[in-house]
Formats: structure tokens, C-alpha cells, sequence
């Protein structure tokens, strides 16, 4: 089995980015994404598993794949993936759909997965595997995949600040992040950026995110550690957008939408979204102390 | 944020000075209302005492741009710290804005 837990900063290339769309009973395509840093086969299982809320069980009928050997796959397409979903379709196979190359940075590439239409044998057959799976060992725990992963992690120092959404908190709050920026040890022009970044995804959580004018509170963590610094900012609401998007940015017209998010993804090092329907959504990102020029 | 203007004697430059913190439409509206009086010409925005600024304080100097532009006249951003130059170019306003070091740069350019 591929470990790339401990891969250093410069490897970060290794993780793949992956979007399934879930075809529901009644009809309604459900979609998840999420980040693997673990290109293995097995890695990919935990990524699923992550993303559809365990409903997405052990199984994958592939021998484990080096990692050079796992982005091959997906190139050429031929990849399958066997799942147990539980509810609501059972035993499904995902086959790639599409294969793109990243569009946020440091990752290889971008796989898109459709369910593949099973006969009856099939069905018979995944149910078997997976029966057999389940059977032969305990279930793996989902690996955490909190925002965009990290590597190279000393000893992290968390801080965290929840807030009523309130205009007044917003320019403190990010005086704070600027500050203890600062204090960690960013150059000044770095700190600067990583403000600016925090600032567009605050006013995103405080705009779009709290419905309740004071009483919707935005969870922020601030992580700092020897690779840098991860920051989520979390919202109560919970609406799902197609933060794709950001690519629409028009360059020519910079008063347009989308420049919050195309400003994080050219200052800091990493970002992902993770969205809960009516529950939150949180918005992190990464800068790390030897970055990359943003 | 602070905010003030002037117009140049002798200059067909009015001069809007700005400091601190640009994060709001709302604290810039007064720069709107600027350019949009007929006797405004060229304007010219002294950002050296800006310390910061974020995607919403960029969108409203673009707007004030194509205000401006509509009737002819130019914008002229002045002595940028590099923080904010650095957000501006991001949002890929270096294409968008004529960036000058100082006043003078502006004054000589304008009656060129």
C-alpha cells in the first residue's frame, strides 16, 4: 500500500482531485467532491468514503496501484471503481467520465466519475465482493480530509474564534489573522496575502453565509505550524455554489464576481470547499512559509 | 478609511486622497459622486497612505475608471504600496489602471 502521509511539500503533486456525481433514486443528481493526497487505490476508497458520509463502504476490486500507476489509469480512462452505497442504489460500479487537468493548484489532475449501468449478474457479483470484503476485514476509517491536506506538520497551535456575524467583527477579525500572521513568522508581504485571502473568505461566509444579521455565528480556526498556515472559515448556512466558478474571473472587468475566491487561489497555496447543504460550509485554505509565488 | 479631495489650480486634475483601510463599497461612494461631476476631469487617486485593500475596494476604482472613461477622461492610481499593487494585479488590474509614482508623473502626462 502507497503511504504518502508524510510526503513532503514539494510531492504535494500527488494528490488527485475527484468529483461523483450520485445518481439518486428519484431522479436528483447528488454530487461530492473532495481531496485525496493518497493516490493509491486504497487511498481513493478513504477519499469516497470521506465524501459521501460513510454511506460509501470498503470496496474496490483493484489490487493496489503504485501511484504512477494509479494516474495512468486514470488517463487512459479505465479505470473502475466497485462501491457499496448502502442506500439508496446498493452495489454500483463508477467508471471515469472525464479526466481534466487541475485546476487548482498542485494536483496532477481532476477525475470525474459516473455510475456505470449494472445487468443483473454484475449486481450479483459487486454484492458478492463486497459481502466478501466486508467479511475479510473491519471497515478502515475514513481518513480525515479537512480542506486542502497538508504536509510537512510540526506541532500545530489552533486558534479559534467564533463571532456574530456582525460588519463591526469583520475588520478585527482580520487585523487578528494579520497579526498573529505576523507573529508566526510570515514576512510582512506574506501576511499581507494571506489577510487579503482571509478577508475574501470571510466577507463570502459573512455575505452569503449568515441569514441572521448578529446571531449567525462564523467559526474561524487559524492553524500555525512549521509548514505554515491552514485557515477554515466556517458558515451556519450551508448553501451549496459552484465554486468552480472562480475561473470565470474576467481579468478585464476585475469589478465582476468571482474575484474572492480567484484571489485565494493566486495568493495562497491551496483551497478547497466543503459544502453541507442547510448545515455549513466552510471555506479553507493553506499558505505554506516556503510558498510558491502567488 | 479616510477620504479627501481636491482640485489642482491651474490643473485639470482633481486629486482624492485616500488612507487607511479601502474594504467597503459603501465608505467609497463619495468617489462615484466624484467623477461623476461635469467638472471633473482627470482623476487622480494618492493611494501611498492606503495600507491595504481588498476585491471590493478594486471593483469600486473600476467603476470609477469607466465612469471617467465614458466622457474621455483618465484615472491615474499614485504610489501604491506594494501590498495593494499586489492585490491590484492579482484582480489583473495592472492592465486595467494607469499606475503612476507620483503627482508630478501624473501632472506631466496629462498636459503632455
Amino acid at each position: 500500500m502507497s503511504e504518502h502521509a508524510a510526503s513532503p511539500v514539494g510531492e504535494r503533486k500527488d494528490r488527485i482531485r475527484a468529483e461523483v456525481a450520485v445518481q439518486m433514486l428519484e431522479g436528483a443528481k447528488k454530487r461530492f467532491d473532495g481531496v485525496t493526497r493518497d493516490v493509491s487505490v486504497s487511498g481513493f476508497s478513504a477519499f469516497l468514503r470521506t465524501v459521501a458520509e460513510d454511506s460509501i463502504r470498503e470496496s474496490i476490486d483493484y489490487s493496489v496501484l503504485a501511484p504512477e500507476e494509479m494516474k495512468q489509469a486514470l488517463a487512459k480512462m479505465d479505470l473502475s471503481v466497485v462501491l457499496d452505497m448502502g442506500f439508496p442504489i446498493g452495489p454500483a460500479a463508477l467508471v471515469v467520465m472525464r479526466v481534466e487537468n487541475s485546476w487548482r493548484k498542485d494536483f496532477d489532475m481532476f477525475a470525474a466519475f459516473e455510475f456505470k449501468s449494472l445487468n443483473e449478474s454484475e449486481k450479483v457479483a459487486i454484492s458478492d465482493y463486497v459481502a466478501a470484503q466486508a467479511e475479510a476485514q473491519p471497515p478502515v476509517p475514513a481518513q480525515a480530509e479537512e480542506g486542502p491536506a497538508r504536509e510537512g506538520v510540526g506541532e500545530p497551535e489552533v486558534v479559534n474564534v467564533n463571532f456574530p456575524a456582525r460588519y463591526f467583527y469583520l475588520a478585527h477579525v482580520r487585523e487578528l489573522c494579520e497579526r498573529l500572521s505576523r507573529e508566526a513568522g510570515f514576512a510582512e508581504e506574506d501576511a499581507m496575502k494571506i489577510k487579503v485571502a482571509f478577508d475574501e473568505v470571510l466577507t463570502n461566509a459573512f455575505k452569503h453565509g449568515c441569514i441572521n444579521y448578529g446571531v449567525d455565528k462564523i467559526d474561524v480556526n487559524l492553524t500555525f505550524d512549521d509548514a505554515g498556515v491552514f485557515v477554515c472559515v466556517r458558515d451556519p448556512a450551508g448553501r451549496p455554489f459552484d465554486y468552480r466558478k472562480y475561473r470565470e474571473f474576467d481579468e478585464k472587468h476585475p469589478d465582476s464576481s468571482r474575484t474572492g475566491l480567484h484571489l485565494v487561489d493566486r495568493l495562497m497555496d491551496g483551497w478547497a470547499v466543503n459544502t453541507k447543504p442547510g448545515k455549513f460550509t466552510e471555506v479553507s485554505f493553506f499558505k505554506n512559509r516556503a510558498s510558491r509565488e502567488g | 478609511m479616510r477620504c479627501k479631495w481636491t482640485t489642482l489650480e491651474n490643473h485639470p486634475v482633481t486629486v482624492i486622497e485616500l488612507a487607511g483601510e479601502i474594504d467597503s463599497e459603501r465608505e467609497l461612494e463619495p468617489l462615484e459622486e466624484i467623477a461623476q461631476k461635469e467638472e471633473t476631469e482627470h482623476v487622480a487617486v494618492l493611494l501611498e497612505h492606503v495600507t491595504y485593500i481588498n476585491s471590493r475596494g478594486v471593483g469600486v476604482l473600476v467603476r470609477l475608471k469607466d465612469i471617467l472613461g465614458k466622457r474621455g477622461s483618465e484615472l491615474y492610481l499614485v504610489g501604491p504600496m506594494a501590498g495593494v499593487v499586489d492585490v491590484i494585479r492579482c484582480l489583473g488590474g495592472d492592465d486595467v489602471f494607469n499606475m503612476r509614482d507620483s503627482l508630478q508623473d501624473v501632472i506631466r502626462e496629462v498636459e503632455g
